[in-house]
């Protein structure tokens, strides 16, 4: 039976893992680089450039497009910032960006008449190959849960799924926050989100039935 | 709450991200629910292999992004220099309106024009035989009226407008003039040939 202080438990992991560097808190960095201190950006990068490049690698489905995108977020901050009034969160405003600059791109690749683009996947990175030989029935159990999981995520969730599920769990955004950027409801976000992982768990049923997971 | 409210809230409450009053009311559910204790069940272990899948997409995507620093420096360093550039030609703004260029056109003329006509003596018209002709006779004429001071300050008059400010034609004007108003002198050069009938009839 689930036990209610298993929730609190995992939202408090959840919170430590946006930050797993243990970098600065976003207020204090914004504010040392309005003072013009350039390692604050550097640091507001590393905590940030992974979210992001994810985000924009699950919508363009290619590591060059993804890295140009997570390049183009951080100028357009860099830029920002010195009249960046606190309204929200750093992270809604910096998803919204990246938000943004993802239906550019598709815009951009609809213009260019560029085809086969959903029959691409996300390449997200296998693991490396030091993992792969300490453990490898375990790295090649997770690799594909990934593959099923990320298969999942481009074929089964409509786009309002994805964007929602991507946000909520790449971005490390709280379910208003997800609402904020989208431009929707809490109480839509939370449908989205919970019909995503459940085509997501529907799918690893079998593996899970097979005793695999 | 039946079961459908409950399901959607079940996300945001293994991640507890629920107002106090929807955990609540998730929990009093889940108490007296078997079917959605088992839905939470299943949700927590997709919940767990998901947060397992996005930690080690953020853990493999570290390598490709190590220099992602330095090529953000890169670009806003080429922004600073493009918008640098480009602050420079804004400064010459006035250059890109069309209506400037032919204001700047017209003041150009405008100049040259006042330069020309005030301050460049044109030489002697050497191409106009006729009006040279005319300037001697002019020159000869004053000699012989030297004693007449009114029509000797008229030619001195004509003779500047001519030769130091270029008006030909105004000259002419003031040359016609004197001889109109001296017409016993022109006669008496027409007598003895020293200017043409034709062209000075009085």
């Amino acid at each position: 039976m689930w036990r209610p202080q298993e929730a609190r438990l995992m939202g408090e992991k959840r919170k430590r893992k946006l930050n797993i560097e243990e970098l600065p808190e976003d207020e204090e960095l914004i504010k040392r680089i309005k003072e013009g201190d350039e390692r604050a950006f550097e640091l507001l990068m590393r905590k940030y450039k992974r979210r992001v490049y994810l985000i924009a690698l699950q919508s363009t489905k290619s590591h060059e497009d993804a890295e140009d995108i997570t390049q183009e977020v951080f100028i357009r901050v860099f830029k920002s910032i010195p009249s960046w009034e606190p309204r929200a969160s750093f992270s809604t405003w910096l998803y919204k960006v990246t938000s943004h600059l993802c239906v550019d791109y598709h815009r951009s690749r609809v213009r260019q008449r560029v085809e086969s683009v959903d029959d691409e996947e996300a390449a997200v990175p296998e693991p490396r190959a030091e993992d792969l030989a300490s453990h490898p029935d375990r790295v090649a159990e997770e690799r594909e849960i990934r593959r099923l999981i990320d298969e999942v995520i481009q074929k089964n969730l409509s786009g309002r799924q994805r964007d929602a599920f991507i946000l909520y769990y790449y971005g490390g955004l709280q379910v208003k926050e997800v609402a904020e950027v989208l431009g929707v409801a809490e109480g839509t976000v939370k449908m989205h989100l919970f019909r995503a992982v459940s085509k997501i768990r529907e799918a690893l049923k079998p593996l899970k039935e097979r005793g695999e997971i | 709450m039946n079961c459908n409210d409950i399901a959607p809230l079940l996300i945001a409450y293994v991640h507890n991200d629920l107002s106090d009053e929807e955990r609540e009311a998730v929990e009093s559910h889940l108490k007296n629910c078997p079917e959605c204790s088992r839905t939470l069940e299943e949700t927590i272990w997709t919940v767990e292999l998901l947060e397992r899948k996005v930690e080690a997409d953020m853990e493999s995507v570290e390598p490709l992004l190590g220099d992602l620093e330095v090529k953000v420096y890169r670009r806003l360093a080429a922004e600073w220099v493009r918008e640098a550039r480009r602050r420079w030609i804004d400064r010459l703004w006035f250059l890109r309106r069309p209506w400037a260029w032919a204001a700047y056109a017209a003041a150009a003329l405008a100049f040259g024009v006042y330069i020309g006509s005030h301050h460049l003596a044109p030489e002697r018209p050497a191409d106009q035989p006729a009006l040279a002709a005319k300037a001697d006779e002019c020159i000869r004429m004053r000699l012989r009226m030297y004693a007449d001071e009114e029509a000797f300050r008229k030619l001195e008059s004509a003779h500047v407008i001519k030769y130091v400010r270029g008006d030909e034609w105004k000259a002419w004007g003031v040359y016609n003039q004197v001889i109109r108003e001296n017409p016993g002198t022109v006669a008496a050069m027409i007598a003895s040939e020293e200017i043409s009938t034709a062209e000075y009839k009085p």
